[in-house]
């Protein structure tokens, strides 16, 4: 006999693109914008990073706490084109072991 | 070239090209720091075969990776002193950053950068510093890592009310 066993998982998706400094100064942005994406039901984010030239560890907390806000949401976030100082720094923080990281956003929805 | 106007327990023997430059300290005035910080570095190849002709080892590598690693400890440090220091209060002080090269050991130039800040009494050198792990990744406290990991060289000393870091990074 044929048992089904079920589940769903929804996934609802934000594409964001930053520039500039993700940093102390940013800190509370991103806090914020993690909050509204959190109202409005999103569970997943593909945050490109192509644009930004500078990480601090503010910065990275920053994105630690999306990333845990979203995979207790069922989804996770997804860094895009991290450019390779920034990488550098997330490897020796053995960061790129926690978040998915891709050069595309092509690359990144494969994942799914 | 200016004299050292500074005294470090270890006075450097050859400081070569000193920049000195004090902030109000806030969060968006460290974007000045990461300026200056750039333009040194990018000074740095012509600066060190001005000053040292015989040097053939002194111009790093990896280039990109030194003037974002020289960046990103500056911004740790002063991050620091400004929240934990300072609390985050507009005019509670200053800070004051000094980039250096220290070219007393023959085959081994250095970048000294020194921060100084007047908030209560500091050692980052003492604290206990937790090395990350991607199991469980925390949300906070990755400041001293990076500043323990990218740097060769840390000494903190307290003068007439003031705090002192100098960071010292290998020209390799």
């Amino acid at each position: 006999m044929l048992k089904i066993d079920q589940s769903e998982i929804i996934i609802r998706l934000a594409s964001v693109k930053f520039s500039g400094r993700l940093d102390a100064q940013a800190g509370p942005t991103l806090k914020n914008l993690w909050q509204q994406y959190n109202e409005k039901g999103f569970n997943t984010i593909l945050l490109d990073l192509t644009l930004v030239e500078f990480i601090d560890s503010i910065g990275i907390s920053s994105l630690v706490a999306g990333l845990k806000q979203m995979r207790a949401r069922g989804g996770d976030l997804k860094l895009i084109g991290l450019q390779p100082p920034a990488r550098a720094i997330f490897e020796l923080m053995m960061l790129n072991q926690v978040f998915e990281i891709y050069d595309t956003e092509k690359d990144a929805l494969k994942g799914f | 070239m200016q004299e050292d106007n500074y005294s470090a327990p270890a006075q450097d023997k050859l400081t070569l090209a000193l920049v000195d430059v004090s902030i109000p300290a806030s969060y968006e005035n460290l974007t000045i720091f990461g300026t200056i910080i750039r333009e040194y570095c990018a000074a740095l190849p012509q600066l060190l075969q001005e000053a040292l002709p015989a040097s053939e080892t002194a111009i790093p590598t990896n280039y990109s990776h030194l003037v974002y690693c020289v960046e990103l400890v500056v911004q740790e440090a002063a991050s620091n002193i400004i929240r934990h220091g300072y609390r985050e209060e507009a005019g509670a002080g200053e800070l004051r950053l000094q980039l250096s090269l220290d070219a007393s050991e023959a085959n081994l130039h250095a970048l000294v950068i020194l921060l100084e800040d007047s908030a209560p009494a500091f050692n980052p050198t003492l604290a206990r510093i937790e090395p990350p792990n991607p199991l469980d990744p925390r949300e906070s406290g990755y400041g001293l890592y990076l500043i323990q990991k990218l740097t060769d060289k840390l000494e903190y000393w307290r003068e007439a009310g003031k705090n002192y870091l100098k960071m010292v990074k290998y020209l390799k």
